[in-house]
């Protein structure tokens, strides 16, 4: 046995297993047998659903017939997928045992909201479909890396474009106008009142910060649910409560202006410091290397929630989408910097709505993400839009309504205990026009999963889930 | 955006109403129904109108649907019931004259006049039926392409009734039938029922198709191989092409005649050259290329591997045509996979 001195056997062993793992990395990426998915939304999406759907239909649903437009399951080549070690050991696990168990349980519960990073690893082994590769291999396995985290974080990243300033001006453009104005009041009263260059105090920064923090927390919350907040960690704070890091606000200010020891300055070195060490940190360890993506989007809450809200969610996901890397990736760029060449942007909960309105939705994203689309294509990515819901909770009903045959859906709306028969109301094709937005017009309900009938035999009923993932991982499953 | 005076406010209900999925699975099991499919506006079928369009314009008829659109139909039918009625006087007049000489050979030509008619009243009835089944599958196959691109909502299972009526005694598809009814969904829009169609049950019928293919092809391999006559070769190749074209329309639930057979071999024809010009001549340069070489070698068997890569080219365009419901996105035939098996029987067969 050899010995290095100075290191204990121990560490050696950790050292190895490192590098032979980062080995095995990166031959599964020379192979093209990695695929990292980047499972992206703003808060309330549907990430975390969309994730533990995803992974029980590879698990289960597939062997049920619940993936029968999934190519390589319809082809018959799918041979199966199980959970296995996780890449990163710093990231918690992402518990799809306790999110499958909720879903399934009686009540049955959607998981609660996401409040820290997690991550899951799954073995997707299939048998390829060239004439020669089928018979002379008996399978081939491929590694599908997701990780999930409160979306509110995501929208930290564009911030990394930003200086505190430029950042700052912009907070305080959107403040003007509503519904963040009256929101924002108690905040803006109060920087009204503060010198930016006096010096630095840390309980006038607290104060400040603490108002600007109430600030977000009611623009997020309902009825009002806007999704262009910043910094995230401040509604999901996790670890980091109450540290400097998360103790700043915007100020009127420009850079000329700045003034050392004033609370300016210590603001501005507080955001710094927050893009340094919580964003970029964030972004270089888990979104800065994916292959493939998905944007969910919860179209409905726009509509639900009115014109302003409607432009905030497009906004936001404008700005999020700035920060991934888009393109064709070589074999060593796909070893080395990898590049996603593929986005799905799904309109979720689809099941909220009739089936004959999917189109209308799908209609609608497009139009909503139509810039990014064209920004995207411009570098060869594939994209495509779709509605799907990764859980059916509703059934599609038809019943005459006042002499009309309409498309009901029913299901038992959140915080009732009574099933509904509901006609939610139509889709608009296009983005509509601000005084379309009439009173109850939207008002799309959201539903309890209906879970009665779920059970270890059975797979969760999912809507265009399967074209989800052929479009996603399909072409490496051949 | 739904103007105003449609737009209709969400409102809740009483649980009463049936599930569609009951609605749709009672339909499968039940006798089929027909759909308006042609003329309704996906945004009011939505609300349940029926909303009345411009149906698409069917694809050209040949000289049927010449005559059709000029009213000329009756004047052709016209003309033959003369001639009928000519034929009937005469023959009358015929037997009244056999009668007067002998009433034995007035029998005789009577059975045989009499047969006659019978068989041709049999042969006529029978292309017309081919002939009707033929342009109702046309119809059938441009109404389904059109719920295809257009991703409507709520018709495709009634386009499934009528094509499982094509397939009634089919024990093979039964279960292909079964399967489709287990996973369609209440959600799934046309163009999906469609597509999981072309999946389930066309995925037999498929097979069934590049069997026929493949015999017929090694056949006329074989039989090209072995001919020692061009003119007697050129006429294998053309009853060999019209069995396997029939057959294989019947394989996807069309019975043509005789007569609307030669259409159906017409409009084959006129895909394998139009549709896919390039990729057919490059095949054929390859495959001929290859046949000569290969004759400086083995010159029959050569000029046979041609032959039967043509007739498996056309089986395809035959399966495009014929198919009424439009090959998923993988699931296209190709001309590799004959070859691989006409290749594989060839070698079978030595």
């Amino acid at each position: 046995m050899w010995h290095v001195p100075g290191i204990k056997h121990d560490s050696l062993g950790i050292l190895a297993n490192e590098a032979l793992k980062s080995v095995e990395d990166l031959l599964y990426l020379a192979m093209d047998r990695r695929i990292r998915l980047a499972v992206t939304g703003l808060n309330q999406a549907g990430k975390t659903v969309f994730i533990t759907s995803l992974i029980h239909q590879l698990l289960q649903g597939a062997r049920l017939g619940g993936l029968p437009f999934f190519r390589v399951v319809a082809e018959g080549r799918y041979q199966g997928a199980k959970i296995v070690l996780q890449p990163n050991m710093e990231i918690a696990s992402f518990r799809y045992d306790q999110f499958i168990q909720s879903l399934m349980g009686d009540p049955p519960a959607w998981p609660r909201a996401t409040d820290g990073l997690s991550e899951i690893r799954l073995a997707l082994r299939f048998r390829p479909s060239g004439l020669l590769r089928g018979h002379l291999m008996s399978g081939t396995t491929i590694h599908l890396d997701i990780i999930d985290y409160p979306g509110e974080w995501l929208l930290d990243l564009p911030l990394l474009g930003q200086g505190y300033c430029q950042w700052s001006r912009e907070v305080l453009a959107l403040c003007e106008q509503e519904p963040r104005r009256s929101l924002a009041q108690s905040w803006l009263d109060h920087l009204s009142g503060e010198d930016p260059l006096q010096d630095a105090d840390e309980g006038r920064i607290r104060q400040a910060s603490r108002l600007f923090t109430e600030f977000l927390v009611r623009c997020k919350e309902a009825p009002v649910g806007l999704s262009f907040l910043q910094p995230g960690r401040f509604l999901i704070p996790g670890d980091l409560k109450d540290t400097p890091l998360l103790t700043f606000c915007p100020l009127r200010c420009t850079v000329e202006s700045m003034k050392e020891g004033s609370m300016l300055q210590v603001m501005s070195e507080r955001f710094e410091s927050y893009k340094e060490l919580v964003v970029r940190r964030f972004y270089r360890d888990h979104f800065s290397r994916f292959d493939r993506q998905i944007v969910l989007v919860d179209v409905l809450k726009g509509l639900n929630r009115g014109p302003e809200n409607f432009g905030d969610m497009s906004r936001s996901l404008k700005s999020i989408m700035k920060n991934f890397d888009y393109g064709r990736s070589s074999l060593l760029g796909r070893m080395f910097q990898p590049k996603i060449d593929r986005l799905l942007f799904a309109a979720t909960k689809s099941d909220h709505v009739a089936a004959n309105q999917h189109g209308n939705m799908e209609r609608l994203l497009e139009r909503m993400v139509m810039d990014q689309v064209n920004d995207v294509s411009f570098y060869g990515v594939k994209v495509e839009s779709m509605a799907i819901a990764s859980i059916v909770s509703t059934e599609t009903v038809v019943q005459e309504h006042q002499g009309r045959r309409l498309s009901f859906v029913r299901g038992r709306p959140k915080g009732r205990q009574e099933e509904v028969l509901l006609f939610p109301g139509e889709i608009p094709e296009t983005i509509p026009k601000p005084e379309a937005w009439k009173k109850e017009r939207f008002n799309f309900l959201e539903f309890e999963p209906a879970g009665s009938d779920w059970n270890d035999q059975t797979s969760l009923p999912h809507l265009r889930l399967d074209w989800a993932l052929d479009f996603l991982l399909g072409d490496k499953l051949t | 955006m739904n103007s105003d005076e449609s737009w209709i406010a969400p409102v809740a209900l009483t649980v009463n109403a049936p599930k569609e999925t009951e609605v749709e699975t009672s339909l499968l099991s039940a006798s089929p129904v027909v759909l308006p499919i042609s003329g309704e506006r996906r945004e009011d079928a939505a609300l349940g109108h029926e909303f009345k369009i411009p149906s698409t314009p069917r694809m050209a008829r040949g000289m049927y649907g010449w005559f059709q659109d000029r009213g000329a139909i009756g004047f052709i039918l016209g003309g033959l019931l003369w001639l009928a009625g000519i034929f009937l006087e005469e023959t009358y007049l015929f037997l009244w004259e056999r009668f007067h000489q002998h009433w034995a050979l007035g029998i005789f030509f009577f059975v045989v006049a009499g047969t006659t008619l019978v068989a041709a009243a049999l042969l006529i009835t029978g292309e017309i039926r081919g002939f009707s089944s033929l342009r109702r599958a046309e119809n059938l196959r441009l109404d389904i392409q059109r719920m295809w691109e257009r991703r409507g909502h709520g018709h495709a299972v009634g386009v499934a009734l009528r094509l499982r009526e094509t397939m009634v005694g089919d024990a093979e598809c039964e279960s292909d039938w079964k399967n489709f009814n287990n996973l369609v969904r209440s959600h799934y829009d046309d163009h999906e029922v469609l597509e999981l169609l072309s999946r389930t049950v066309y995925g037999r019928l498929d097979a069934r198709g590049y069997r026929l293919i493949v015999k017929h092809a090694t056949t006329m391999a074989v039989a090209s191989a072995m001919s020692p006559m061009i003119g007697l070769n050129g006429l294998f190749f053309l009853w060999q092409n019209l069995r396997m074209i029939r057959s294989i329309a019947c394989c996807y639930g069309i019975h043509p005649g005789g007569m609307a057979s030669l259409y159906l071999t017409r409009e084959v024809l006129l895909g394998t050259f139009m549709v896919g010009t390039t990729d057919l001549v490059v095949d054929r340069v390859s495959d001929v290329v290859g046949g000569h070489a290969a004759s400086l070698v083995l010159a029959q068997a050569g000029k046979g591997v041609a032959n039967g890569l043509f007739t498996a080219r056309i089986g395809l365009a035959a399966m495009n045509r014929c198919r009424l419901v439009p090959f998923h996105a993988g699931g296209e035939p190709s001309l590799e996979r004959i070859r691989v098996e006409l290749f594989n029987s060839l070698g079978g067969s030595k």
